[in-house]
């Protein structure tokens, strides 16, 4: 089953949206985006949080447009979607439930890092989500393999990264993006870099560095999710198609805010969505996300022996301290 | 990549150094992993290597030759010169179910990818992330007047890295034991192949018709013996034994464990030598300070303190790195002569 269907046709049912793409594939985007505000705006009040990642830089956008791009199957057969530190808000995309969400955020036992790691969604690869880590470029380094993977069994799938532009100086992030590009790999690597800085690059676009690597780029602004969007499935169409890996960098966005209002005023415009329809979504999100939160907060936390049963899949504890250990049988040999 | 082909379909040969146990025919210690490697590729097509030159050009020591022509070049991967990036790649193909074999050409080029090993790929099962079955596999050690950087050892780079498994073999009925054994785990594992032992004759040996495994954890005693445990792995078992047969003359008995596999340590198999013997030396190639004797001499003296009938000392490679004169070279690393003089001054304590 499709969490994410592509659009069922090219008709444009309201017959104005300026995008070609179908007017309920918009709809579902605009709601996604609202569901993942929501989120983000009670994962900020959540106290006790780690500080990772900082609230400015949990943007849903190009995450959740860039989720959306792809195709989500529950049997582990769709394409690979993960982001360094954006707001794991997009996994929701991708059909992730929000109490996975909560339940990684806060360590609670039931999740699949039993408060062992501090953020991000859980790794989910029957959905195709694959956990974030905070080490710049490394995934870049990582979902190059998955695509590699793809590449080398001949299936038709796309790994896709949303990474930050900081990663972009790093060694991995280059021995990355070039592995694909020689394995011509199909990895779709989008860059947000609304905070680009010259401390990661003197180039004045990173789009400039595409042909150094022999790959496709792209190039978006954040503020426009329509266009983000379409640009978005472009290049993993592209990366699908044989082309090889993607560059996509997004530029000269504005903040969340001001991007969800661009699409809800599309679509307003257009008739595809009313006023109140608009308001009903957000307070319907906003319902979801307490009530997901509410029972997460009852389930148990983690546990002192969850730290280390086991450290090996399936294998040994860690070694215990020297001090828990019963030593009343032991003999002293004279 | 246009030119992907799945070579062993046209009628191509398989590699002849990967086959001579099924011809009848004794093996070496590099001709057992190359056996290994070709077996499991065989029998499972998850299995795929990736390194720099291990394809067309056959590896920097020929562990692969003729694996590209028969395989193909979806399961044999030429990479360009970045240890991280490939490393980090097989971790990506190990999440989507693959089980890669990295090969660095020297273990000295894995440091570029500690980041990936140790951050990434080590901390996955315990992240939620899911096991990352890969084996990251090359050549270690010195005595081939290679210098700093094609000499070293590594393990003790990894071997506080909770999560990973290290393994370094002796003989290539281990070696071919260990590395199936390895690449059917589920957990990350540092294959480290001392490249002395790779074409040494003594090592030759008939090893089994049928598939087997040697499992991981799991210590050898290589000799039994009375007066002192020796506890080592890797090339310095060989001396080892050089030792206990110079110090058999004397009527000195010393017992020989091969640990095999150091992460997870066979603690057990230890402290029961240690507890029949008393006494404890332990052998390494690796460097002094911060090697692994210091970690085995804390682990028996908080489980086998009783037992001790004198200090336990250590026998390892000066702290320098390995230099290439080969006067130099013999001075740094541990000879036969220190193992022989250490026990024997343990034997009579």
């Amino acid at each position: 089953m499709r969490a994410n269907p592509a659009p069922a046709g090219t008709d444009d049912p309201a017959g104005a949206c300026v995008s070609a793409l179908a007017r309920d594939r918009l709809r579902h985007l605009l709601r996604t985006l609202l569901r993942a505000r929501a989120y983000e705006a009670l994962y900020r009040e959540l106290p006790g949080l780690p500080a990772y990642p900082p609230g400015d830089a949990r943007s849903i956008v190009p995450g959740v447009p860039a989720a959306f791009a792809l195709d989500c199957r529950d049997d582990g057969t769709g394409d690979v979607f993960s982001l360094r530190r954006g707001s794991p808000a997009a996994a929701l995309a991708f059909g992730l439930p929000p109490a996975a969400l909560f339940r990684q955020a806060l360590g609670r036992r039931g999740a699949p890092a039993r408060g062992r790691d501090p953020g991000g969604f859980p790794t989910d690869l029957a959905r195709g989500l694959l956990a974030p880590v905070p080490g710049p470029g490394t995934l870049v380094e990582v979902m190059a393999g998955i695509a590699l993977t793809f590449r080398l069994r001949t299936e038709p799938r796309v790994a896709l990264l949303v990474d930050d532009v900081d990663g972009s100086a790093s060694g991995f992030w280059h021995e990355g993006l070039n592995l694909a590009g020689v394995r011509r790999a199909p990895l779709v690597l989008v860059v947000d870099a609304r905070t680009r800085s010259p401390l990661s690059t003197r180039a004045p676009t990173l789009l400039a560095r595409a042909p150094a690597y022999g790959v496709e780029s792209h190039q978006s602004t954040a503020g426009d999710p329509v266009g983000l969007l379409e640009t978005l499935e472009h290049a993993v169409a592209c990366a699908r198609e044989g082309h090889g890996a993607q560059l996509v960098e997004v530029v000269a966005g504005t903040n969340d805010e001001d991007a969800v209002a661009a699409l809800t005023g599309r679509l307003r415009w257009s008739e595809s969505v009313s006023d109140q329809e608009a308001l009903d979504w957000k307070a319907a999100a906003g319902r979801e996300m307490e009530e997901a939160l509410s029972g997460v907060l009852a389930e148990p936390a983690a546990e002192p022996a969850d730290a280390g049963a086991p450290v090996y899949p399936g294998g040994a504890d860690a070694t215990p301290n020297w001090a828990s250990v019963d030593r009343s049988s032991e003999t002293v040999p004279l | 990549m246009s030119t992907e082909t799945e070579a062993k379909d046209v009628g191509v040969d398989a590699p002849e150094h990967a086959t001579r146990t099924r011809r009848g025919e004794p093996v070496t210690f590099l001709e057992a992993i190359a056996e290994a490697l070709f077996e499991e590729m065989e029998s499972d097509e998850r299995v795929f290597l990736l390194g720099e030159d291990i394809g067309e050009y056959g590896g920097a020591f020929k562990v692969t030759r003729g694996f590209l022509d028969y395989f193909g070049d979806r399961r044999v991967l030429d990479t360009p010169i970045s240890e991280g990036g490939f490393t980090g790649a097989a971790a990506g193909a190990a999440h989507m179910g693959m089980r890669p074999v990295v090969e660095m050409q020297f273990m000295d080029f894995i440091s570029p990818a500690y980041d990936v090993i140790t951050n990434y790929i080590a901390t996955s099962a315990y992240r939620g992330a899911g096991p990352l079955p890969l084996v990251v596999r090359g050549p270690v050690g010195g005595g081939n007047r290679a210098g700093p950087f094609h000499s070293q050892n590594v393990e003790m780079a990894f071997f506080h890295t909770p999560g990973l498994k290290i393994v370094y073999p002796s003989t290539a009925h281990d070696a071919k034991g260990l590395l199936k054994a390895a690449m059917r785990d589920d957990a990350p594992v540092i294959f480290e192949e001392h490249k002395g032992l790779y074409r040494a004759p003594h090592l030759r040996e008939h090893l089994p018709d049928e598939d087997y495994v040697v499992p991981l954890g799991k210590a050898r005693t290589v000799r039994e013996g009375r007066h002192v445990t020796v506890v080592t792995y890797g090339a310095m078992v060989h001396r080892t034994i050089e030792a206990a047969d110079e110090l058999a003359a004397e009527g000195v008995d010393l017992e020989v464990v091969d640990l095999r596999t150091l992460l997870p340590m066979d603690d057990a198999h230890v402290m029961d030598s240690v507890r029949r013997t008393g006494k404890l030396l332990v052998v390494h190639e690796d460097t002094r300070t911060g090697g692994i004797a210091g970690e085995i001499a804390m682990r028996v003296n908080e489980q086998a303190f009783e037992w001790l009938d004198g200090p336990i000392l250590r026998v390892t490679a000066i702290d320098a790195p390995v230099p290439f004169a080969g006067v130099l070279e013999d001075h740094v690393l541990p000879a036969v002569r220190d193992i022989v003089e250490a026990a024997r001054y343990l034997a009579s304590y």
